[in-house]
């Protein structure tokens, strides 16, 4: 028996403190599927050992995990120690206050981030509010011609092609990525609604009703009308 | 005398325009504060005519939608003038009438809401990128030159038409002035505002010209900071709207100053 096995490493007493840890010392984000495996794994291992107590937090279920990073992210903006827990597309990071972020930086001696352009961040936004979404589509929108900053933002990982249109010719439908979840500190695309109230995330199903309506011409423009008069 | 034959050499700047006519209409709506469901048409339209001439005078590539536009918006003026009898033989009731400026302004809202969205968006932005994870690192986000373009992070191209435009009006230009071809080149100008700036300097656009600035010079020296701003030598601020615009060097930590890019009689393609 090795020396090591004498000494007691004392347990962790709550899933709060076991949750928090593996947010530290993760390489990555985490999900919630991920922290329960990572507890069934370890309870497995001590199978044998019919006293230990690691068992306990095999039981966690999702929601249980989801209540501890909830009490640990309130618990850090109480604290107010310059770190919180963020979730980005269904995975949890402690990452540094973004009010700290000067100082950070000068100590990383890190690059300011570059920032979308203006015309980019609008077609994006497009995009994002549309998906999916056919470029003539955008550009009727934008009333100007897209096909350079869409190239752009696919080669940035931001938007992607998530299929075909039935339309003739088959025009291809553009979508947002994780990247844009990831770049914008958004929870899911469900956060965009969020953003702008006004803007709701609208499905083509939705959208083609809308322009069937507005096709008839004259029920549609009496209606708009009143807006003008 | 075109532009082209005053560039000393054979620095080509190639410029391309990402902002449509629906940006330069919402910008005249904004600057003028006029009511977006009551625009002024033809003094709109005169406002809009006029920029394009200065976008063509800077060679700018503008896109045909804003000569579409143009028509639009000359087809809207006519029809708003039309008495409200020939209104009538055209419309079988009055109360059919529909307002020309319409579809228009539908257009316009509709794209005003994505603007808005997209304002919000750079807030996100801003605030991740202030965020960092363990060991600072971040997910490196590298501009690709396709999405160059004329892209201004804190003011609009339609700012710094603007104020070109009133120092363009303010510059002398005589006709029969004999004029030396190499007095002003787009090289030249691009490095006298790296040097302007270097090292933190603050270079306000006004101090750009003086009284005396020839008209050419003038462009000339647009097109420079136009380019500068294409290649990332430097930024745009402005704090309020409508006013003076601040120029700042990228890279305030690079000491030397001297800019590869500004090699002599180099193209520069987009």
């Amino acid at each position: 028996m090795s020396q090591a096995d004498d000494v007691k490493v004392p347990l962790a007493s709550s899933l709060q403190q076991i949750v928090g840890a593996l947010l530290f010392g993760a390489d990555r984000p985490l999900t919630v599927d991920e922290i329960g495996a990572c507890l069934k794994s370890v309870a497995k291992a001590d199978e044998a050992n019919e006293t230990s107590a690691v068992s306990i937090f095999a039981e966690a279920s999702p929601n249980e995990i989801k209540d501890a990073l909830g009490s640990i992210e309130k618990d850090l903006s109480r604290l107010k120690i310059g770190f919180e827990l963020v979730e980005i597309n269904g995975s949890f990071r402690l990452e540094t206050q973004p009010c700290c972020g000067r100082w950070v930086r000068n100590l990383l001696k890190a690059d300011r981030p570059n920032r979308l352009s203006r015309p980019a961040l609008e077609t994006l936004a497009i995009v994002a509010y549309r998906q999916p979404i056919a470029k003539s589509e955008i550009e009727s929108i934008r009333g100007v011609m897209v096909d350079h900053i869409l190239k752009a933002l696919m080669e940035l990982h931001l938007v992607r092609i998530v299929g075909r249109s039935e339309l003739p010719g088959r025009p291809f439908l553009y979508g947002t990525t994780a990247t844009f979840l990831e770049h914008f500190g958004l929870r899911n695309l469900k956060d965009l609604n969020e953003i702008d109230p006004t803007l709701q995330r609208s499905k083509p199903s939705e959208r083609k009703a809308a322009h069937k309506k507005g096709n008839v011409a004259p029920a549609a423009e009496t209606e708009g009308s009143s807006l003008v008069h | 005398m075109s532009l082209q034959a005053l560039l000393a050499d054979d620095y080509k700047v190639d410029l391309e325009v990402f902002e449509g006519p629906l940006d330069l209409l919402l910008y005249l709506i904004r600057r003028d504060e006029v009511d977006i469901y009551d625009i002024p048409i033809e003094k709109i339209t005169k406002q809009y005519l006029a920029y394009l001439d200065v976008m063509r005078m800077l060679d700018l590539n503008i896109a045909g939608e804003f000569l579409v536009m143009a028509a639009t918006l000359m087809m809207i003026k006519s029809r708003m003038l039309l008495p409200v009898e020939a209104r009538g033989a055209e419309d079988a009731q009055d109360d059919d009438w529909v307002d020309p400026r319409l579809d228009l302004v539908r257009q316009l809202i509709e794209y005003k809401k994505f603007k808005d969205a997209a304002a919000k968006l750079l807030e996100k932005e801003t605030l991740r990128g202030e965020a960092f994870v363990f060991g600072g690192e971040k997910p490196a986000f590298e501009k690709t030159e396709e999405d160059a373009g004329l892209a201004l992070a804190d003011i609009g191209l339609f700012d710094l038409l603007t104020a070109f435009q009133e120092v363009l009006e303010r510059a002398p230009s005589n006709p029969f002035e004999q004029i030396d071809p190499i007095r002003w080149s787009v090289p030249d100008k691009m490095e006298m505002i790296i040097s302007r700036t270097k090292g933190g300097q603050r270079l306000f656009f006004s101090k750009l010209f003086t009284a005396e600035s020839h008209r050419m010079e003038v462009i000339v020296t647009f097109l420079a900071l136009l380019e500068l701003l294409r290649l990332r030598q430097v930024s745009l601020y402005q704090n309020t709207a409508f006013h003076d615009i601040l120029i700042l060097s990228a890279e305030p930590f690079n000491e030397d100053g001297q800019s590869p890019i500004i090699g002599g009689g180099e193209h520069v393609t987009s």
